[in-house]
């Protein structure tokens, strides 16, 4: 099947890196740490910032849950 | 004259618990409409294709041949930036379902799952841009030629921060208006945006836009511990595994029965711990709640 669909390289980047940090499985604090500090997050700081500690708890629980990385990803 | 009543129905849940518990209701002649997890045969299982037992088949024939059969996808990952191939094979496998069944509408959660080195993942949240926009319309066009019926998204319950409730409304009619998208409003999940970030719930949704909302669901859910936050509130999931909170929910249901005037369905959605008789007679209770609030609503209507 020909790959259709658009394509929007930075928010995919966006999304691959709040993947990889929520299935890092970081206390919030540090999560909270590296969404102020990595560029990756820099388009969407003010959006970043305002996480809820809790609601990345949560999150973390639900992505061990669920996650699963592409074989040899 | 007044506005057409809407249908009430369930969700077909893949549990044997489910059929105990909702037989009942499908005797009794309660169940209007059946809403059913379009992808549970291929979603998980990344396209191969697990056919479901014959009382499901049945029942959605049944239902299709009654046009009263709905579609909802859990795995397709709707904002996705970069498609893949598993999200290519869920659209031709979506369009082959469509052509076997009569569907009234599908939807989709909103949100996304896959990325680059995902498969598939928990629901996350998306800033609300301009480029998010341009690429929930592209997806819902995909969904739409594969589907070829209307399509549309339902209100997540998940959020980070403010944003993802205070946004969602007008980030879904952004969306959803331009192809007059289906808007499924889960008035559960508005409940539990609303209460995890300390919002007024009534007031989150009457954001949304309701000339687009099609259907409803209404659901139950249970609560998370954080154990690492510096703020160990508990935290509402839309888990769909727990009772109706009908003192929160019921209001709500209400307050958009009122005000959806292209309604036609309403869903009420449960799933897991019905494995009692208790937690099965609570299952109907709900249901039976939610199809008396819809009829006095409507009753209201006409008088």
């Amino acid at each position: 099947m020909t790959c259709r669909g658009l394509t929007d390289d930075r928010l995919a980047a966006l999304q691959d890196a709040l993947s990889e940090l929520f299935y890092a499985q970081l206390p919030p604090a540090e999560v909270a740490r590296r969404l102020a500090a990595d560029p990756a997050f820099a388009e969407h700081r003010a959006w970043v910032a305002s996480f809820d500690d809790r609601l990345v708890e949560v999150q973390n629980a639900t992505v061990r849950a669920w996650a699963e990385r592409r074989p040899g990803r | 004259m007044g506005r057409t009543p809407p249908r009430v129905g369930l969700n077909l849940i893949d549990e044997e618990a489910f059929r105990v518990a909702a037989l009942p209701l499908f005797e009794a002649g309660l169940v209007d409409a059946l809403e059913v997890d379009i992808d549970n045969e291929w979603g998980a299982s990344r396209g191969r294709v697990q056919p479901r037992p014959a009382w499901q088949t049945e029942l959605l024939d049944l239902f299709a041949e009654d046009d009263a059969l709905y579609g909802h996808g859990v795995w397709f990952s709707l904002l996705t930036a970069r498609l893949d191939d598993r999200q290519q094979r869920w659209l031709e496998l979506l369009a082959e379902e469509c052509g076997r069944r009569r569907y009234r509408h599908v939807t989709e959660h909103f949100g996304w799952m896959t990325s680059g080195p995902f498969i598939q993942n928990t629901l996350f949240p998306m800033p609300y841009t301009p480029g998010a926009v341009e690429l929930g319309r592209d997806r819902l066009g995909l969904l739409g030629d594969a589907a070829r019926c209307p399509v549309g998204l339902e209100n997540l319950a998940s959020a980070l921060g403010p944003a993802d409730a205070t946004e969602q409304a007008v980030f879904l009619a952004d969306i959803l208006a331009p192809s007059r998208g289906v808007l499924l409003l889960d008035v559960h999940n508005v409940w539990t945006q609303a209460v995890n970030l300390g919002l007024p719930a009534d007031e989150l949704l009457r954001g949304y836009p309701f000339d687009l909302v099609r259907e409803i669901h209404v659901s139950g859910g249970s609560w998370f511990q954080p154990e690492h936050a510096a703020d160990r509130r508990a935290v509402r999931m839309d888990s769909h595994d727990g009772a109706m909170p009908r003192a929160e929910v019921l209001p709500l249901l209400a307050t958009a029965l009122a005000r959806c005037d292209q309604l036609e369905v309403v869903i009420y959605e449960r799933r897991g711990r019905l494995g009692t008789e208790a937690e099965r007679a609570t299952y109907r209770d709900d249901f039976c709640a939610v199809r008396a609030a819809v009829e006095q609503a409507f009753a209201e209507d006409a008088a």
